[in-house]
C-alpha cells in the first residue's frame, strides 16, 4: 500500500477506535471513534479525567486490554519505513502482535511495584524483553542491560541488576519500567501516568529523563497523564479527552494557548497557578462526569458546558479541522474557531 | 537468610515447651483415673494397693514436678509405656509409623501433583473444560466428609465387584510390597480426593489473582510468549499460597489420617490415637498429641522457608530490627 506523505510522518494512527467493556452481561461503550494522529518523533500527551479512556486507548493500541474489554470497530495503524500495520487486525498474542511489543512499542505502566514482578531479580525483568526479541546470550544481555541502567541513572547498577523490586525506591523502580520499556529501543513508547505516584522531585527527574530519551535517539513518545503542568513542559502534542471521546487535539501551543472546546477552557482554568489571586475561588467544571452507560448520541459535554444547545445533545459531533490541523468536536465554533459570546445560549436557538 | 533461620528456629522452642505444657496439664484435668484401668477390679477396690501404684508411678509428687520428669524422660527419648498394653511408646510408635507414612505420602504426593496440574490449567483457561471438571471435583471433594467417600468407595470396589480388599494393610500370607498394593489403593484414593478439593480451588484461584496482577501486563508488554507469561510470571507467583497449604498437610505424615484409617481398618498412627483415646491411654494420647503439635510448628516454619524463597519480600522480617 502506497501511503500518502502525510501518513509518512506519522508514526501511529488512530481512526474511530470503538472499544467496549463487557461488565456483568451489558456492554459498555468506553472508546467512541476515537482519531489520533502520532507524528513520527514527537511527544504527544494524552490528557483528561479519569475515566475519560486514556488508558484504555494505550492499552488498545498494543492489544493490552482487560480480558473484558475489545476493539469493536477502527482501525489503529502503525507505519514503518513504508509500510503499514493494522496492529488491532492481529492475533492478540500471535507472533506478530508480539513483535511489535516490547521491540517496536515499549510501555512504561503507573504502579511500579505492582507493574513489577515481586519474586524476580529487576535485571533478569530487563533482560527478559532483550532476550525475547535479540538474538543474545544471557551475559551479552546483562552487558547491555547494566549499560543502560548506569544511562538512566540507576547507582551501582551491577549490584542493583540482582536486587528485587521492593528493595527499590519508587523513582529507581520507575527508571527499572523505563529500561524495560526501552531495552529494545522501541520507534514508540507509550508511557501510562508514569509519575503519579512518585513525589514531586523525583516526578521532575523522571520526565526530564523521558524527555532526553525522546530527544535524543528521535523516539516518539506517548505520555497519558492528568497533570497539565507537565504537558506544558514536555508535549509537542496535546489530545483532550473526555468520556471515551477526543474532543480537542492540536500542537501544545494549539491546545494550551488558544484552547477551542469549552471543556479544554474549562480544564485549563481550574489549574491553580501561583500567581494567582488568593482571594477568588478556583474555578470548578459544574456538575458531574456521567457515567458512560448514559451517553447519548450528542455531545458527551453538553450538560455542563455554558454554550450548549438542542442540536449539542441531539446531534453527532463532527470532528472540525481549524488552521493547523487543530481538531476540535464542538459545532458552536465559528468558522475561525471561536465560541459565542452570550453563556447558555440554548434559548435563543 | 541464615539469620532468618535461626530466629525461626528460636521462636519454635518456647512454643513447642508451651503446647508440651498444655498437653501435660490437660491430661491431668480429666476425670478418669487411668490408673483404674492399669490393675484388676479386685486390687482397686482396696485403697491401699491404689495409693502405693500412686506412690510408686510418681503421682504424688508435686505437678510441676511430674510434667519436667515426663518432658526429660520425653528429651532422654523414653516416651513411656502404654496404660493399655505395657508396651513401650515408642515400639508402638515405630510399629505404627511406617504405615501411616505409607498411606499419607502416597496420598500426599499424587493429590499434590494432580491438583497442581489441574488448578493451573483450570485457572490459565478460566471457563474452560479443565476448569469446569475441577469444579465440579472440587464441589464433591468439599461437600463430601472423607470417611463418607471412603465407605462409598469400599461399598463399590470391594464389596460389589470385589475387586480390592476391604482393609487392613495386608493379608495373612502376604509379604511383598507388590501384595500390599491393592491394600493401599482404596484409602489412599480416599485420602487424596479430600486433599485434591481444596488444593485444586485454592490453586486455580490463586493463579486467576495473579493472572490479573499488572506485572502479568509487564510481562505481556514484553512481547513474552503466552507459555512463557504463564510459567515464569503466573505459577511461580501463585504458588506461594498454595505452598502454605501444602506445607500444613505434612502434619499428617505423623499425626496420620484418623477418619482414613477408622474406615480402612489402617493400622497407623490414626488408628493408634483411636484406639488410646477409647481406653483413656493417657500416656499415648499425650506422647502423640506433642508429635503431631511439633510437627506443625516444623511445617510452618517450612512455610516460611519456602515462601521466602518464592517470595523475596519475606525475608524483609530478618534484616529490620
Amino acid at each position: 500500500m502506497a501511503l500518502e506523505s502525510k501518513q509518512l510522518n506519522n508514526i501511529l494512527e488512530l481512526k474511530d477506535v470503538n472499544v467496549s467493556f463487557t461488565v456483568e452481561s451489558s456492554s459498555l461503550h468506553i472508546l467512541r471513534d476515537v482519531s489520533l494522529q502520532v507524528p513520527r518523533g514527537s511527544f504527544l500527551c494524552i490528557v483528561g479525567e479519569s475515566g475519560c479512556g486514556k488508558s484504555v486507548t494505550a492499552q488498545a493500541i498494543v492489544q493490552l486490554l482487560p480480558d473484558n474489554g475489545r476493539v469493536d470497530s477502527g482501525l489503529i495503524s502503525y507505519y514503518e519505513n513504508d509500510q503499514a500495520t493494522e496492529l488491532n487486525k492481529l492475533e492478540k498474542f500471535g507472533r506478530e502482535m508480539r513483535s511489535f511489543r516490547g521491540a517496536k512499542i515499549g510501555m512504561i505502566f503507573q504502579d511500579t511495584l505492582s507493574s513489577l514482578n515481586p519474586a524476580h531479580r529487576v535485571g533478569r525483568q530487563v533482560a527478559e524483553s532483550l532476550l525475547q526479541h535479540h538474538n543474545l546470550s544471557k551475559d551479552e544481555a546483562k552487558e547491555r542491560v547494566i549499560e543502560l541502567f548506569r544511562k538512566l541513572g540507576i547507582p551501582d547498577p551491577e549490584r542493583r541488576y540482582n536486587a528485587y523490586p521492593h528493595e527499590f525506591s519508587g523513582g529507581m523502580r520507575q527508571r527499572v519500567m523505563i529500561a524495560i520499556a526501552t531495552i529494545c529501543e522501541p520507534d514508540l513508547v507509550i508511557a501510562d501516568e508514569p509519575t503519579t505516584a512518585l513525589d514531586v522531585t523525583i516526578q521532575a527527574q523522571i520526565m526530564t529523563l523521558l524527555k532526553n530519551l525522546q530527544k535524543s535517539a528521535k523516539r516518539t513518545f506517548i505520555l497519558i497523564t492528568h497533570n497539565m503542568a507537565l504537558v506544558s513542559e514536555v508535549a509537542d502534542h496535546v489530545a483532550v479527552m473526555y468520556l471515551g471521546r477526543v474532543v480537542e487535539y492540536g500542537s501544545v501551543d494549539q491546545v494550551l494557548r488558544t484552547p477551542r472546546h469549552p471543556y479544554t477552557q474549562a480544564l485549563l482554568q481550574s489549574v491553580p497557578s501561583l500567581d494567582a489571586d488568593k482571594s477568588v475561588e478556583l474555578k470548578t467544571v459544574d456538575g458531574q462526569t456521567p457515567s458512560p452507560a448514559e451517553v447519548t448520541k450528542g455531545c458527551e459535554f453538553a450538560e455542563r458546558c455554558l454554550f450548549a444547545t438542542d442540536t449539542c445533545r441531539d446531534q453527532i459531533i463532527p470532528l472540525m479541522t481549524f488552521q493547523g490541523n487543530h481538531q476540535v468536536r464542538c459545532i458552536r465554533l465559528d468558522e475561525k474557531g471561536n465560541l459565542p459570546k452570550q453563556n447558555k445560549a440554548g434559548s435563543n436557538v | 537468610m541464615i539469620a532468618f533461620i535461626i530466629r525461626r528456629v528460636a521462636i519454635m522452642i518456647p512454643m513447642a515447651l508451651a503446647i508440651s505444657a498444655i498437653i501435660f496439664f490437660a491430661s491431668r484435668l480429666s476425670p478418669i483415673d487411668p490408673l483404674n484401668s492399669l490393675i484388676s477390679p479386685d486390687a482397686a477396690a482396696d485403697a491401699t494397693n491404689l495409693a502405693i501404684l500412686k506412690e510408686r508411678l510418681g503421682f504424688n509428687d508435686p505437678i510441676f514436678v511430674q510434667y519436667f520428669n515426663w518432658l526429660i524422660e520425653i528429651f532422654r527419648g523414653n516416651f513411656g509405656y502404654s496404660i493399655q498394653s505395657g508396651q513401650p511408646i515408642s515400639e508402638i510408635l515405630a510399629l505404627r509409623m511406617p504405615a501411616t507414612l505409607e498411606l499419607v505420602l502416597a496420598a500426599l504426593i499424587i493429590s499434590t501433583t494432580l491438583s497442581l496440574l489441574i488448578g493451573l490449567v483450570a485457572g490459565a483457561n478460566r471457563g474452560g473444560l479443565t476448569d469446569k471438571f475441577s469444579r465440579v471435583l472440587a464441589a464433591i471433594g468439599i461437600s463430601v466428609p472423607d470417611f463418607f467417600i471412603g465407605l462409598a468407595l469400599l461399598n463399590i470396589f470391594a464389596y460389589r465387584v470385589s475387586l480390592l480388599p476391604t482393609g487392613q494393610r495386608i493379608s495373612p500370607g502376604q509379604v511383598t510390597f507388590i501384595d500390599r498394593l491393592p491394600h493401599l489403593i482404596l484409602p489412599v484414593a480416599t485420602l487424596s480426593i479430600a486433599m485434591l478439593a481444596v488444593l485444586i480451588r485454592y490453586t486455580r484461584n490463586s493463579v486467576l489473582d495473579t493472572i490479573n496482577r499488572d506485572f502479568v501486563k509487564t510481562a505481556r508488554s514484553k512481547g513474552l510468549p503466552e507459555w512463557k507469561v504463564m510459567w515464569s510470571h503466573v505459577f511461580r507467583n501463585s504458588l506461594g499460597p498454595v505452598m502454605v497449604l501444602i506445607a500444613f498437610r505434612l502434619p499428617l505424615l505423623v499425626g496420620g489420617a484418623v477418619l482414613v484409617e477408622a474406615v480402612f481398618q489402617w493400622p497407623g498412627i490414626g488408628k493408634t490415637i483411636v484406639e488410646a483415646v477409647t481406653v483413656s491411654d493417657y500416656p499415648v494420647i499425650m506422647v502423640v498429641s506433642l508429635l503431631i503439635a511439633v510437627a506443625i510448628l516444623f511445617a510452618s516454619f517450612l512455610v516460611d522457608i519456602v515462601k521466602s524463597i518464592l517470595d523475596p519480600r519475606v525475608r524483609l522480617g530478618a534484616t529490620i530490627e
